[in-house]
């Protein structure tokens, strides 16, 4: 008894300095997650308006007419097929790229490749947003128009198309977001003892059948902070939409949630009910996170 | 602050003209006329437009413009919207021409992007746009007014001049904010008429009160929009709605127009008439 008191001691000074130490974040969560989502949540009862001197109080109206909405029920269909696709895409592309950057003989090709594809994760969202939008599918100039020019079809104006729209957009996505994802891949590749690689290489087994069998099921858990950190972090996707299809695009096909919710605040200053779409959001991504935790659960590990 | 007029004026490139050794048109008919003539169509794009007024602002500005001249009512009296008159029909089906017989594309209505720019680019020929346009030529594309570009009416399409118009910008003080005396005193020296007057020059717009529009310091300075300020009287309120999504259903509707192979221009009306009617009327922002 008397012997573990110094280590009590030592325990409750390690306490009280993990406390002050995580104070900050507490405090940052506090002030820019926590109050935020409550507070939008609360003006979501209202009808609100930040220059109007009265906002009424208006309980589930707003989300009443979430219900009957088209236009929000349109938002949901295309980001959760925007979702399922684009992160989907992604993981099957960012594996390919890690796998082979993880088989790179020397050091610094494999650098030389992880730079080439972060680079356009530093560059904000809007930025290359408005260059693609321009310089890609422009209807005038665009590089998709002077290629398609060069096998004499005529230019197209591809902010008038439905779901190659959503396509487009996809593909954008895909370019600027892969870096950050084949870092983590490659990370949790090379984190694969090499025993088991050669073990079934020696039993005979080809790359695709070591990469599908034996590397795929070991990166388990990398797997699935990725796939939950892009699902949830395309499901708030807002730049690229907001740059290339502000109005949502021909009958609302590139609508997603996130565009509806500024459109609904700063279009048509309804912000109690962009608060109730952004509730319906927050309640989507918190729904999904949650199936992909429970779906990708792994208990083991390589001892 | 000042008045808002999206219709009325158009920027036109003097320069084209000039090499074409063409008049500015001074009728509608020789506005479609022109427009035809210069224009060059290649798959989706107008590489050359003739007259542009397929945008946010100015395509529903100058629909609307083109009912009232006719003798025409969009507005019931119960305050609904109703563009599927004859008069409204008849308005549609000519600017649904001017796309068919590719005077002018959807870039513009597509991209969020104006008109203007196509002109000051030595793409298009004139494009309607309201007076705070002018600036762009010379702020933003460093061209000179009278030399490259000038702004000149836009023809009438019917026999009498009649438009519709938003309201204008304005100085909201909401009532809970925290400076709220200081921001009144600068409200009150921005209303001050001599200020207004300049900040309407400086900022090519019209003036926000009536008693200005005889002033002559503003005339003065601003010879090439007075014309804008003797068809003011002509004018009416758009309507008790929100015109930002009032917009977007009308162009909505309008893309799908142009992108029917048959297109049924009455449906479409009577359509977003509806739905504009039970979707944009004004609620939250007049409390």
């Amino acid at each position: 008894m008397l012997c573990s008191l110094p280590f009590l001691e030592r325990g409750m000074k390690n306490n009280r300095f993990v406390s002050i130490v995580l104070i900050p974040s507490f405090l940052f969560l506090f002030v820019f997650v926590v109050f935020p989502v409550v507070y939008g949540l609360g003006i979501s009862f209202y009808d609100y308006n930040p220059a109007n001197s009265q906002n009424p109080f208006t309980g589930l109206e707003n989300y009443r007419r979430l219900i009957h909405d088209e236009i929000f029920w349109l938002s949901v269909k295309n980001t959760i097929l925007f979702c399922v696709i684009a992160v989907m895409l992604n993981i099957v592309v960012t594996l390919f790229l890690a796998e082979i950057i993880s088989v790179l003989p020397a050091k610094w090709m494999k650098t030389m490749f992880r730079t080439i594809l972060f680079i356009p994760c530093i560059a904000p969202m809007v930025g290359p947003s408005m260059v693609w939008k321009y310089g890609i599918f422009g209807t005038d100039g665009g590089m998709l128009n002077r290629i398609a020019g060069l096998f004499h079809i005529a230019p197209k104006n591809w902010f008038l198309t439905t779901w190659p729209m959503l396509l487009l957009i996809i593909v954008y996505t895909l370019w600027a977001d892969i870096g950050y994802n084949v870092v983590l891949f490659t990370a949790g590749l090379e984190g694969v003892p090499k025993e088991f690689d050669e073990a079934a290489a020696i039993d005979g087994a080809g790359p695709v059948r070591r990469f599908l069998w034996i590397k795929l099921p070991l990166i388990g858990r990398t797997f699935a902070f990725v796939a939950i950190m892009t699902m949830a972090n395309y499901f708030q996707m807002f730049a690229q939409f907001r740059v290339f299809v502000a109005n949502g695009g021909r009958n609302y096909s590139a609508m997603v949630l996130t565009n509806y919710i500024y459109k609904m605040s700063f279009d048509s200053f309804d912000m109690g009910y962009a608060s109730a779409v952004a509730a319906a959001l927050f309640v989507i991504v918190f729904v999904v996170a949650m199936i992909q935790n429970k779906m990708m659960r792994s208990d083991w590990s390589y001892e | 602050m000042e008045f808002n007029l999206e219709y009325g004026g158009m920027i036109v490139n003097k320069k084209l003209f000039d090499d074409s050794k063409i008049a500015y048109p001074e009728t509608w008919e020789d506005l479609r006329k022109v427009s035809q003539e210069v224009s060059r169509k290649n798959g989706d794009i107008v590489e050359m437009k003739g007259f542009e007024m397929m945008d946010t602002d100015s395509l529903i500005c100058n629909y609307l413009a083109m009912i009232l001249q006719q003798g025409g009512q969009y507005l019931k009296d119960d305050g609904s919207v109703d563009f599927a008159t004859p008069e409204g029909i008849k308005a549609m089906e000519e600017v649904l021409d001017m796309y068919q017989k590719g005077e002018c594309d959807l870039e513009c209505l597509t991209s969020g992007e104006y008109c203007f720019n196509d002109v000051y680019q030595d793409k298009g020929y004139m494009a309607s746009v309201g007076s705070w346009a002018i600036g762009e030529g010379s702020g933003s594309y460093e061209l000179t007014y009278g030399e490259d570009y000038e702004y000149i009416p836009v023809p009438q399409y019917g026999d009498e001049m009649a438009f519709a118009s938003e309201t204008g910008w304005g100085i909201i003080v909401p009532e809970n904010g925290a400076n709220k005396d200081a921001a009144w005193e600068f409200v009150k020296f921005f209303s001050q008429p001599e200020n207004l007057v300049q900040h309407n020059i400086a900022c090519n717009q019209l003036p926000p009160r009536k008693s200005l529009l005889d002033s002559e310091e503003y005339k003065e300075a601003m010879p090439n929009i007075t014309f804008l300020l003797d068809i003011l009287p002509s004018g009416q309120w758009m309507g008790p709605y929100n015109t930002s999504d009032m917009r977007e259903i009308f162009n909505q509707m309008f893309i799908d127009l142009c992108q029917s192979d048959s297109p049924d221009v009455e449906g479409a009306l009577k359509d977003a008439s509806t739905k504009i009617t039970e979707g944009c009327q004004i609620s939250y922002s007049m409390n």
